[in-house]
């Protein structure tokens, strides 16, 4: 099972609702491959709840990644109140992986919407056996650019320009895929692929 | 001379926070390639270098028994599939299933857990049954309370499936045993609670009515290979 699949495969199991955001959770609604964002880290909001953020924490542990807060290492076993103390703040934890460089980032905020109104419009895929649930797509754009970070505006920018290309795409491409399809029937071409 | 075509440009897209932008962003998630259920893995997979890959897509998921464990999980329902329902469940989906005439779930004895199973059965397009009848309203705790104390039997009912009975009853068995014991699986793409086989059949054993005798002794050799493959329990569940 690929890494990032095993930490959503460990969160359906201990039933902690999970959505994904950020690239990630772009990536999940990309229509081919010119909208997926290759990163090494993945974004996971967890409900804002000590007892799903400390399932969390164990699952990840559980698979081998060292947990952390910005650079400061989350002790372990955790200090009595931190879940809680996590959770009620809004802050985000990470986990990292050596043997596969394995970077997931733990929210338990989001600018915008609360956790409800994010789950409730979450939209559900599949890779495979799995459900992912991700969260809005709208909603995930939106948060990136709040972000105010060169690199988001970048997501956004590439997926507006995606969207735009496929749903309102430039009358010329329709000439130049009509006369190709003349040249198909004509025989003068072979069928595209 | 022969005319000769300017190469495409794209034209240019609507900045964040237009309403073009927003109308994009909406067409675009009630878009064919968008429906819930699609298969998204080749996003992840696309990542591994010189690995192809391709879109697939699969039909959402609205087959009601699939419904209904989606909303079983949704409402953090604790449950376990037992009876022959459940020993399909762990036969590969390459054989074809075994005979029977329902589906049992096992459920602690917890009336607020029963009432949010009721909820989850009601979300998921089901109608409840208890002794003939449809289930009394208003399904509230107190109802939820009664029915646990009797051990009393729900039947959940849709078109086009088999009833779905909520029980309290696991021959011998208290749930929380075969709760720590329990295994996970995914149903069509749902995460389903589905009890040991060695606890199924262990059960079925000592129910020992004709049908349970004869279900066992027309399948002992398939149960047998399934009980090999399964192993003893976890000792850390």
């Amino acid at each position: 099972m690929r890494p990032q699949y095993e930490i959503l495969d460990a969160l359906h199991r201990a039933r902690v609702r999970h959505l994904l955001v950020g690239a990630a959770g772009a990536n999940c609604w990309a229509f081919d491959g010119s909208q997926v964002f290759s990163l090494p880290s993945h974004e996971i909001l967890v409900e804002p709840d000590p007892r799903a953020l400390r399932e969390t924490w164990s699952a990840l542990q559980r698979l081998g990644y060292n947990l952390r807060e910005g650079t400061e290492r989350i002790a372990d076993p955790h200090a009595p109140g931190c879940a809680e103390s996590f959770a009620c703040e809004g802050r985000s934890s990470t986990g990292y992986r050596m043997r596969d460089r394995m970077l997931v980032e733990i929210h338990t905020a989001f600018i915008g919407p609360t956790f409800e109104e994010l789950w409730a419009a979450r939209r559900t895929f599949l890779a495979g056996e799995l459900a992912l649930e991700v969260a809005r797509l709208g909603h995930v754009l939106d948060e990136l650019w709040t972000r105010n970070r060169h690199f988001d505006h970048l997501i956004v920018s590439t997926w507006s320009q995606g969207m735009h290309d496929m749903l309102e795409p430039n009358p010329e491409i329709a000439v130049i895929l009509a006369e190709h399809r003349a040249r198909v029937r004509a025989g003068l071409v072979g069928k595209d692929g | 001379m022969e005319n000769v075509r300017e190469p495409w440009k794209p034209t240019r897209a609507p900045e964040h926070g237009t309403e073009q932008f927003r109308s994009h962003v909406e067409r675009f998630e009630a878009s064919r390639w968008n429906v819930p259920g699609t298969d998204k893995g080749w996003a992840e997979r696309i990542q591994d270098a010189g690995n192809t890959w391709g879109t697939v897509v699969r039909e959402a998921p609205t087959a009601p028994r699939t419904r209904l464990f989606e909303a079983l999980v949704d409402r953090d329902v604790r449950y376990l599939v037992i009876g022959v329902g459940g020993v399909n469940l762990h036969v590969k989906r390459t054989r074809a299933p075994l005979m029977t005439k329902d589906l049992d779930l096992f459920l602690p004895l917890d009336p607020q857990n029963l009432l949010r199973a009721w909820e989850a059965c009601e979300l998921a397009g089901w109608t409840l049954w208890s002794g003939g009848e449809p289930l009394d309203r208003p399904r509230d705790l107190l109802v939820a309370t009664r029915v646990v104390r009797w051990r009393a039997l729900t039947t959940a009912i849709v078109e086009g499936e088999l009833p779905t009975d909520l029980t309290f009853v696991m021959g011998s068995f208290d749930f929380e045993d075969v709760w720590l014991r329990r295994m996970g699986k995914y149903e069509e793409h749902v995460y389903v609670d589905l009890a040991r086989l060695s606890d199924i059949l262990a059960a079925k054993t000592q129910a020992d009515r004709p049908k349970d005798r004869s279900f066992l002794a027309d399948n002992r050799a398939l149960l047998d290979d399934l009980l090999r493959a399964e192993g003893p329990p976890d000792p850390n569940p």
